[in-house]
């Protein structure tokens, strides 16, 4: 369809590529898209001219695409690899079991934040892709989410420790017990037995209401209703639904101007729109190398694009000298096809984006196109195309919808008090209706991205005011794990009815001195407003307002204020 | 006496390139070989002019053949998209 016409192929060019990135990569995955638009490339390196055509262009993918799946068959057959090493939910019960009594063990917090920072980026990294399909099994995954952000409330600060003695010890010790048991029970007969368990434990529960308390039950509530959910049958999966708010949330997020999906996508969808358009009107030979280049040389940075600019015509430049030393030497076409793959193969073994990656594909390049045209025209066109591709890559980057790595700093901190305003919505919508629990893990996960990303950006890079700069990051970590607190209480219809619209206009209240700016006229009010209300909100939002104060110190580090 | 170091260091640096070169040749042989059978795969059932597909395909094998079998479906779904 591509190849009717030039208006029907730059709309193809706009669309294809912009919908893969913007579907397929994220801020943490920024190459997702790059294997489906890479084949989208490829395959417009060889519109079919006949229905012929056509049919063995589909028929020779079809073949090969059967022949992968087969071939990693037997390489996970020989390798022993299950499909993803990933820890199942009785193991993360377990670790957690074990986090649990490093709790009582002051001395060993060290110990305990390692391992659960190790918990928490094996987690965060399996969030569910952009179209998640709501089932049984998604919920859990999304239960378990929530699980580990509930117990990062304890590692966030240590100021619980002065609540530790040993009628606390003994509860997280019986905390452990029942993570344990639940750990081997789940998903079997037992579990029944285990929600009675459950409930017994929160019964029973007598110690004073503080961080340890909160922090039990919460853990037990959501194990209780993971043991619910791990009850419903699965079959029932089959009239599996599209989580549209899922969906919704996500395409709502990603539809800024500011968000890394929409500029990479624009921006790939403009470099594809404009190397296709000038490779269209060339009226020469393998014009189809200008896109092809284009599209390898954009990646997901300015950074990483400059740096692709630079390195691949220097290989390109070397594969030419190469080609042009060796090809004339090659006796016949199983001796230019044996010296092809043998370039393709070296390309293999290096890594892209180096400047002797290019030197092998140029290699192979010219050798195929050699063989339908002098050596000679084959290099010009080459080293000509590709700098066409340079210029066009080099406007796009500069003049539209730049992507720095300072900007998508700014554009990250920023996004960690949006997460907060979004919370608080969703806590706000909770007080009135059952609230989808997949929107707020999305968003628990959203944030813990961003917060590694931030911090790793301030570590690596010379950022202005880097300390008190981290420090304000963790500060946001304490109020998010708060909020976290305050969803649980909100959800376990901790709030009476009569509450209600005082703890809306609280939040109202609280949503408009912290975003889209930071403002402390009303803390006062605020915290004056809290005393009012029950012991195990107030406690929490009091904790959250605390927090809000001290951030106002770190105004002056904050990139986006 | 100076030029037999040099030649030493040479060689210590050409030993070390070739250690780097033969691990980097032992991680991409499962995509190598792969390009490699799928190219006359296609090369002797229907020429030349469709190797290029080979190369598509490589592209997904060798971000996908680490991550584990898969399921049927999902290699369904790249054929029939």
């Amino acid at each position: 369809m591509g190849s009717w016409n030039i208006y029907l192929g730059t709309a193809l060019n706009i669309l294809v590529p912009f919908i893969l990135v913007f579907t397929q990569s994220t801020q943490f995955n920024p190459r997702g898209y790059f294997a489906y638009a890479l084949l989208y490339v490829f395959l417009s390196l060889m519109p079919p001219v006949t229905g012929t055509d056509f049919v063995i262009e589909l028929v020779s993918l079809w073949m090969l695409t059967l022949y992968m799946a087969l071939v990693i068959w037997i390489w996970n057959r020989v390798h022993h690899n299950s499909p993803g090493a990933d820890m199942s939910i009785p193991e993360i019960l377990s670790k957690l079991a074990s986090l649990v009594l490093l709790l009582i063990h002051p001395d060993r917090k060290e110990e305990l934040e390692e391992e659960f920072g190790k918990l928490m980026r094996e987690h965060v990294a399996r969030r569910q892709s952009f179209s998640a399909m709501s089932t049984r099994d998604t919920e859990l995954e999304n239960m378990v989410s929530t699980l580990l952000q509930r117990f990062s409330y304890m590692i966030a600060d240590y100021d619980w420790h002065s609540e530790l003695d040993t009628a606390s010890a003994m509860e997280l010790r019986r905390l452990s017990s029942f993570l344990s048991e639940t750990a081997k029970y789940i998903g079997t007969p037992s579990q029944r037995d285990q929600m009675e368990h459950a409930q017994e434990l929160l019964d029973s529960m007598t110690i004073p209401e503080g961080r340890i308390r909160i922090f039990s039950r919460s853990i037990i509530h959501m194990v209780d209703f993971m043991l619910h959910t791990a009850e419903k049958d699965p079959s029932g999966d089959r009239r599996r639904s599209i989580n549209w708010h899922g969906l919704m949330h996500e395409i709502a997020v990603r539809f800024s101007s500011e968000s890394f999906e929409m500029r990479l996508a624009s921006r790939l969808a403009i470099v594809m729109a404009i190397s296709g358009i000038v490779s269209y009107l060339i009226p020469l030979s393998h014009s189809y190398w200008i896109p092809f280049n284009a599209f390898l040389l954009l990646q997901p940075s300015s950074e990483d694009s400059s740096y692709r600019m630079r390195t691949r015509p220097i290989g390109t430049f070397i594969g030419c000298i190469v080609e042009f030393a060796v090809y004339p030497l090659l006796p016949g076409l199983p001796a230019q096809i044996a010296f092809s793959l043998v370039m393709i193969s070296l390309m293999y073994c290096s890594v892209p984006g180096t400047w002797y990656h290019p030197i092998f594909s140029t290699c192979y390049a010219l050798t195929m196109a050699s063989m339908t045209m002098p050596g000679t025209t084959a290099i010009v066109l080459r080293i000509s195309y590709l700098l066409i591709a340079v210029l066009i890559v080099f406007a796009v980057n500069r003049f539209f919808l730049p992507m720095r790595k300072t900007s998508q700093f700014r554009y990250s901190v920023k996004a960690l008090f949006r997460f907060h305003n979004k919370y608080w919505d969703i806590i706000r919508r909770g007080l009135q209706a059952e609230t989808d629990l997949s929107i707020s893990t999305d968003i628990l996960s959203d944030f813990h991205m961003y917060y590694e990303d931030c911090l790793s950006y301030i570590r690596e890079n010379d950022v202005p005011s880097a300390d008190r700069l981290e420090e304000a990051m963790i500060i946001l970590w304490h109020m998010f794990s708060e909020l976290e607190q305050i969803h649980y209480l909100v959800r376990i219809k901790s709030i009476q009815s009569s509450e209600t619209g005082q703890i809306q206009d609280l939040i109202i209240a609280i949503q408009k001195d912290l975003y889209p700016i930071i403002r402390g006229e009303d803390f006062p009010d605020l915290m004056r407003m809290i005393h009012l209300q029950r012991p195990d909100i107030a406690y929490v939002m009091n904790g959250y307002l605390r927090n809000a104060e001290r951030l106002l110190e770190y105004r002056d580090a904050i990139p986006f204020l | 006496m100076g030029a037999d170091l040099d030649i030493c260091f040479i060689e210590k640096r050409f030993a070390e390139w070739m250690h780097r070169f033969l691990a980097a040749f032992r991680r991409a042989m499962p995509v190598i070989f792969f390009f490699i059978t799928s190219y006359f795969l296609i090369l002797l059932l229907f020429g030349l002019q469709y190797t290029i597909a080979a190369s598509a395909i490589t592209v997904f094998f060798s971000s996908r053949y680490r991550r584990g079998a898969g399921s049927v479906l999902g290699y369904l779904i790249l054929i029939f998209p």
